[in-house]
């Protein structure tokens, strides 16, 4: 097993007397890539800040590679970069922004080729952004320079809150690519809040989920944060214009709490069933991965569902009698006894 | 009507020849309020910094007395300082009474609440994101500090401009404690106040020019150093 970076247990902030965060045990391995879920004021912003130690817990414990915040050395200290939702730059051209935090740590070695790689990974053109000022750029841009701020640094902790926010659809796949790249090449364990799940799901070794500042007491494969309306006696949560999965009042489901569904719960079949259970939930999407998980021999699939992924696991028997591929149009369903809920005292 | 047209043609006469008396208040007032400047500056730059970036007890009450000072009457500073200078009072024997570096410690001592309490504003209203961001790479405190300072480098220049403005434009620390003697201690206003009593408008006019000019170049100076601090948000 891979040695722990991060270690928390029982450590509770609160402001005021309002508990923002409340986290009875969470551990990070080195090189995972951790995606944090949850909805807006779930605390989320607040644990990155606390992992990259620019915030005090109250109580509790926060470890980083066996330190706490009062032992932590300066050097360690800078082993973790934090990119800030809307990062700030300094008033400096690009090239002195990427450069700030190398001075700050007094390296003088490889500093052109450092900067050039930077970015590069973050696809900007180094002759062509380099000498640029920092009112000279544009949302997207300010983010990857931000971004390369961070990656010259080669930093062993990468921690991102909401990191494609300012980015258009063309840029996040080079995003993917310059996380992915730290995390293989220099071994950077990630931990990245973002509300962007397709994309979460794409790059998260693992999910967590967090509800009004406590981690929720149960898988997050199939974590479905978001907004549920209520009509008549149920709770309707919609996952595009005609698709939705229903609840009853008494599930108790508050407008911010995420449910999850267990992966082996959900069926998943080329075409509709004839006949529709009723307390079934039945959904049409498209298949987007299909990976074979060697060690229990069976296969999961992804499928998008409006703006939702969901993972489904089937024994390898049934993808071999059926073939699913990616892009391929199925029908999901699993029964409404399988959406769980937390309990308010996760 | 007339006087004042002739005044002012004199005026424009008496500054393309570079009249002696003219150039010698103006001399003096630059001398007087940059020498000020700079000494408000080094004093009250650190002070202001440590108001707005600390935390400490009593930071609130310091400041709203900086604050309160920043309406300080000149002729109040005049006051205090004639009274710790002047023959009777405890520096008397410096003889500062009546001379260039009198003016300068009672423009200094104007100057500097409004060098603190800006600076204070500057920094207390630095956005958290800086904040965040520059301590996210993990700084020393001095690095903290440098880092901060050279972030709100437009803001802390138009301090000082905007003190400077004051400075040089104020007339009752001038006259009181430099006596308003010719070709020593007199400045721009101190002579305006003087020659307008005599009845001589073209010199008076001559200067109000040169003051306006200034007050409008250090505006003009402001203007672009405010646009600049914007910017960058």
């Amino acid at each position: 097993m891979k040695p722990f970076v991060y270690e928390l247990q029982n450590l509770r902030t609160l402001y005021g007397e309002k508990p923002v965060l409340d986290i009875h045990s969470l551990k990070v391995e080195e090189g995972e890539i951790l995606g944090l879920v949850g909805a807006n004021g779930s605390g989320k912003s607040t644990l990155l800040r606390h992992l990259a130690f620019l915030e005090a817990h109250q109580s509790g414990k926060l470890h980083y590679c066996g330190f706490d915040a009062s032992s932590l050395p300066l050097a360690t200290r800078r082993d973790i970069s934090i990119l800030l939702p809307e990062p700030y730059l300094l008033k400096r051209t690009v090239r002195e922004n990427i450069l700030f935090g190398l001075k700050v740590r007094g390296e003088t070695r490889n500093i052109e080729p450092r900067i050039h790689e930077a970015l590069d990974l973050v696809g900007l053109l180094p002759k062509k952004f380099m000498h640029r000022a920092w009112h000279e750029l544009s949302s997207g841009e300010t983010q990857r320079v931000a971004l390369a701020s961070r990656l010259v640094l080669h930093p062993k902790t990468l921690l991102l809150d909401e990191p494609t926010n300012s980015l258009d659809y063309s840029g996040i796949p080079q995003f993917t690519d310059a996380i992915l790249h730290a995390n293989r090449e220099w071994g950077t364990t990630v931990i990245i809040a973002s509300h962007d799940l397709l994309w979460l799901s794409e790059i998260a070794t693992r999910k967590i989920g967090l509800h009004f500042g406590r981690l929720m007491d149960f898988s997050t494969t199939n974590l479905i944060v978001g907004k549920w309306r209520e009509e008549g006696d149920e709770r309707f949560f919609d996952f595009d214009e005609t698709q939705s999965m229903s609840l009853p009042k008494s599930y108790r489901i508050g407008e911010k709490r995420g449910v999850a569904i267990n992966p082996r719960d959900i069926s998943i079949s080329l075409h509709e069933p004839e006949l529709r259970k009723e307390d079934t939930v039945y959904l049409r999407g498209i298949i987007r991965d299909v990976l074979h998980v060697t060690k229990t021999n069976e296969i999961s699939l992804k499928v998008v569902i409006g703006n939702h992924v969901l993972e489904c696991i089937e024994s390898f028997e049934y993808f071999e009698r059926y073939h699913f591929y990616p892009s391929q149009s199925v029908t999901v369903n699993f029964a409404k006894s399988a959406i769980k809920v937390p309990s308010k005292e996760a | 009507m007339d006087f004042i047209l002739s005044g002012l043609k004199e005026a424009f006469w008496l500054l393309i020849n570079l009249d002696p008396e003219t150039i010698s208040a103006i001399d003096v007032t630059l001398k007087s309020s940059t020498l000020s400047i700079i000494f408000s500056l080094i004093i009250g730059l650190p002070l202001g910094f440590c108001l707005g970036f600390f935390n400490f007890p009593g930071r609130k009450a310091l400041k709203l007395l900086s604050d309160t000072l920043l309406a300080i009457p000149t002729v109040v500073v005049g006051l205090i300082v004639y009274a710790f200078i002047s023959n009777r009072g405890p520096f008397g024997s410096y003889e500062l009474l009546y001379t260039l570096p009198g003016i300068v410690i009672g423009q200094t001592i104007l100057a500097l609440p409004i060098i603190v309490s800006l600076t204070a504003t500057a920094v207390e209203g630095m956005e958290k994101k800086l904040y965040f961001t520059l301590a996210s790479f993990g700084l020393t405190t001095t690095q903290m500090i440098q880092s901060v300072v050279w972030e709100l480098r437009h803001a802390l220049v138009a301090v000082g401009v905007a003190a400077y403005g004051r400075v040089v434009a104020e007339v009752g620390i001038a006259m009181m404690i430099g006596g308003n003697i010719k070709w020593f201690t007199r400045t721009i206003t101190t002579a305006i106040s003087l020659e307008t009593n005599k009845g001589e408008f073209a010199m008076g006019i001559a200067l109000g020019i040169v003051l306006i000019s200034i007050a409008f170049l250090l505006n003009f100076m402001l203007y672009f150093l405010k646009k600049r601090a914007r910017i960058a948000v």
